[in-house]
């Protein structure tokens, strides 16, 4: 609390001594900083609490009792249900250490993903970026075909700091060849989805999980009732009304995207019963709290002119 | 305050502890114009006789004598690491026959060598002082402090295996910094004109390739009809700046009567001095490897007689003698070589939107306000309990604090931001983050991704990188990330003030400005490892130390000309 008062001081008196510069960082923002310094996605690493707004750590923590009935944990689901989900890493021969992120194809050569996902590898920092992808693969033991990546296409206006806009495109060196059919991206806007049950995949670890283990190697599904915009309303991300997010929560018992689910796809369907990306796992850094069970996940369709003006760009005049 | 006392106190001790120096009533740089002073000189071999070494008997006689002497730490060298520039020994120069003198980079001590590149002796300098300039005479060496108030004598008939410490003293006014001029002639020519000796003609230094020449310096002459002269010329700037070396030899008339060419393959890094001409007319390079340090010797042949020598006839300036391999040991911080900074098997194109614009004006503003941060280190920034100040990355220790940061200094007011590897802070967040009890600065650096390449959140400052994307109001960059938000220049003499000068995977320095004169060198911003710096400091280097390095300009810059309108 001491601490707490002496930085809003400091961050006064330094708001005063320079004026025209921008504002002292909060110590929310210096965690989010000292994450990003870990140089893995953020996605990868245990999650962080501070970037919850409002949420106590004592929330966070996984009930020990789960009440009566078996503990329903995330499907495995098999690869060849879901061709279009990728892995992204960043070392062909450790695949399960390297993992950064979930990823989806959403046209022959092209991987979309978070943008914070591409953190590192956009900045050449701390290496020059070795980014692959993984296709077919259920198991990140048994990895499948592996293709690197040539161009990363992160959003114009990603802000790390406000997490709005997560999202970056990978194009990947296929050689040609047709590696598995994209997912499509047209689809009926959020506004008509929700109350509607989508599919999450990726090969996460969920917030009870995460009491045992911090990885996990096989492709999972989780379904997810799409809510709208109300979780802003439960001191979430308020900051992220309008940026293009929308809300979601897991149908299963203290089960949510919780770590290294980001990138992932949010799979909806539209009234055909064809599958389309409806949006996709951006920041889940935090733990979604076990009482109002909501996060925050980017809304795809409102990036789709941007996406399909990547892809269509000549590539001689990409830069 | 503390600076000065420190000096009473070294000096204070070196006159206890040091046989072989010079004692001078203490009397400060301001107040004196000249000590009186008398010459404590241990037993020593008598001069050698000029351009001739010694003979066989007395040569043998060293050798057992050395051999009875204990071992001296060899020359360290540290390497460079991806995103870190090593340490390697610097102000090398020669003394008598088989002796020569070279500064270590990690413990800042005087390396005495002998020609078959053994160490035979060692001394300590006074902590404060930093080597600017070597100054000869025929019968002492003098080390000049940077700031010039200081100088140290090195006598060429020292013992070297004796020595322990060696003592600064004010600098006499009697010009130990030779009064030399340099003027500019042209793009490829430059003037030396020694006022300090009545005998030297102006020396008329001409570029040997036609590229621009960019330095042209004395190096120490010896007791000999000779005077030496290196010079330099930058033979590109891009895609890298490549640079030639030459040491010419003049008579006292005036006359070019030899040279060489230096290649500078095979440095780890250039150090600042490097070359060194004996009285046997030998040039000694000091080359620091990446497998330490070698002596390479070269032997003068006529000088050219065509006016541009082609680049394929470089080799035949200068006859290649024998390479020896000096006592070194090259420091390897665990696990170096873990993720070499090898090329990408496939180049990744990284697409992003166009940087913010700024000026050049607040760019140079954004890099000076590194230097006045004026933060006080407090305790919780210094130490910190169950917080080991050593770098052994797989026992879990990443943090080293800075060399220069001692417990005195708790309670101080501290200018520059430290070096912090893997840092970004900006002078705003670096308060902060000390006002939090981050502990300051970390020189620890690896490449692991194991070990989330030896990243201590808990620490605050900025790293090379970090302080130029800093300037240039951009997010991190690592040092081959700012080519994708610059643009490499063709000329140096397009450089201008908030540009960068980079070398990718290892080291980026903000350019400033030219250094005043003639001769071109360049004046930088920069926050660095060396453990003359440890954090955001200025530096003026001269070509050849920028070799390899690319010239950058930030997209988003916006001239100041342009901003105006």
């Amino acid at each position: 609390m001491i601490r707490i008062a002496c930085t809003a001081a400091l961050a006064c008196v330094l708001l005063g001594a320079a004026a025209t510069s921008a504002a002292a960082i909060s110590r929310e923002e210096d965690t989010i900083r000292d994450l990003t310094q870990i140089f893995r996605s953020p996605s990868s690493v245990l999650p962080n609490n501070a970037f919850r707004p409002n949420s106590t750590l004592e929330q966070e923590k996984p009930p020990v009792d789960i009440g009566p009935g078996p503990d329903e944990r995330p499907e495995r689901v098999p690869i060849r249900g879901f061709p279009w989900v990728v892995a992204l890493i960043d070392d062909k021969s450790q695949p399960q250490r390297s993992f950064i992120c979930a990823g989806t194809l959403v046209a022959p050569d092209w991987v979309l993903t978070a943008a914070h996902c591409t953190f590192s590898w956009a900045r050449r920092w701390p290496a020059d970026p070795r980014a692959y992808v993984l296709t077919g693969t259920e198991n990140l033991a048994k990895p499948g075909p592996t293709y690197a990546v040539s161009r990363i296409v992160v959003h114009p206006e990603y802000d790390p700091r406000t997490r709005r806009n997560d999202l970056a495109l990978l194009k990947i060196e296929t050689g040609g060849k047709r590696i598995a059919l994209p997912l499509a991206l047209d689809g009926p806007p959020i506004g008509e989805q929700v109350g509607q049950i989508a599919n999450v995949l990726g090969w996460g670890v969920t917030n009870r999980s995460l009491a045992t283990r911090a990885t996990s190697e096989s492709l999972q599904i989780l379904q997810a009732v799409v809510r709208d915009d109300i979780c802003y309303s439960a001191l979430n991300y308020p900051e992220l009304r309008g940026s293009g997010v929308f809300c979601a929560s897991s149908l299963l018992r203290y089960h949510d995207t919780c770590a290294r689910f980001g990138g992932g796809p949010i799979v909806m369907r539209d009234p055909q019963g064809r599958q389309y990306l409806g949006g996709m796992v951006s920041w889940p850094a935090s733990c979604p709290p076990a009482v109002d069970k909501m996060t925050a996940y980017l809304d795809v369709q409102k990036f789709v002119p941007w996406i399909r003006s990547v892809i269509a760009m000549p590539t001689e005049t990409k830069r | 305050m503390r600076v000065r006392a420190s000096l009473w106190i070294s000096l204070a001790a070196a006159a206890l502890l040091s046989p072989a120096v010079l004692v001078v009533r203490a009397v400060h740089a301001d107040l004196v114009q000249f000590a009186a002073s008398r010459v404590i000189l241990p037993k020593a071999p008598p001069l050698p006789r000029a351009r001739q070494d010694a003979p066989d008997s007395e040569r043998k006689a060293q050798t057992q004598a050395t051999a009875a002497q204990p071992a001296f730490k060899p020359l360290t060298v540290v390497r460079n690491k991806p995103e870190e520039l090593g340490q390697v020994p610097d102000h090398f120069f020669w003394l008598r026959p088989n002796l020569m003198a070279v500064q270590d980079p990690v413990d800042d001590q005087l390396v005495f060598l002998n020609d078959e590149g053994r160490v035979v002796g060692r001394g300590t300098l006074p902590p404060d002082f930093t080597i600017g300039e070597i100054a000869s005479g025929p019968n002492i060496v003098r080390l000049i402090d940077k700031n010039g108030r200081r100088q140290m004598s090195i006598a060429r008939n020292i013992d070297s295996g004796a020595i322990r410490s060696i003592q600064a003293l004010p600098i006499t006014p009697d010009g130990a910094t030779r009064a030399r001029l340099v003027t500019r002639r042209s793009a490829d020519v430059l003037q030396l004109r020694d006022e300090g000796d009545a005998r030297a003609k102006p020396l008329e230094i001409r570029s040997v390739t036609g590229a621009r020449l960019a330095q042209a310096y004395e190096i120490p002459p010896e007791p000999d009809h000779f005077r030496y002269v290196v010079s330099e010329e930058i033979a590109a700037a891009s895609p890298a700046i490549r640079v030639r070396v030459f040491v010419r030899r003049y008579t006292h008339a005036g006359e070019l009567t030899g040279i060489v060419h230096v290649p500078l393959e095979g440095f780890e890094i250039v150090p600042h001095d490097f070359i060194s001409v004996g009285a046997d007319g030998i040039v000694r390079v000091m080359v620091p490897t990446a497998a330490g340090v070698i002596l390479r010797k070269y032997e003068f042949t006529a000088p050219p007689r065509a006016q541009r020598v082609r680049e394929e006839d470089l080799k035949h300036l200068g006859r290649s003698l024998r390479e020896i391999s000096v006592d070194s040991q090259v420091s390897q911080t665990e696990p170096s070589d873990q993720f070499p900074a090898a090329p990408a098997p496939v180049h990744v194109e990284v697409v992003l939107p166009p940087p913010p614009p700024i000026t050049r004006a607040a760019i140079l503003a954004n890099a000076r306000a590194f230097l006045t941060v004026n933060w006080v280190l407090k305790a919780d920034n210094y130490s910190r309990a169950g917080v080991d100040n050593t770098c052994s990355p797989r026992q879990g220790n990443i943090w080293v604090r800075p060399r220069h940061f001692t417990r005195d200094l708790i309670g101080k007011t501290i200018g520059p931001m430290p070096y912090r590897w893997g840092g970004d802070d900006t002078p705003q967040t670096f308060l902060l983050r000390v006002e939090w009890g981050a502990l300051a600065g970390n020189l620890c650096t690896c490449r692991d991704p194991t070990l989330n390449y030896c990243i201590f959140a808990e620490s605050a400052g900025t790293d090379c990188s970090g302080f130029v994307s800093s300037a240039w109001g951009i997010s991190k960059r690592g040092t081959s990330g700012l080519l994708d938000v610059t643009d490499t220049l063709k000329d140096f003499s397009e450089l201008r003030p908030g540009d960068a000068i980079d070398w990718p995977n290892h080291h980026v320095r903000l350019f400033v400005g030219m250094a005043p004169g003639p001769e071109t060198a360049f004046m930088v911003l920069e926050s660095s490892t060396r453990y003359d710096c440890e954090g955001v400091c200025e530096a003026t280097y001269r070509p050849s130390e920028l070799s390899g390095y690319r010239l950058l300009r930030f997209r988003g810059v916006r001239e100041d000309a342009e901003a105006k309108r």
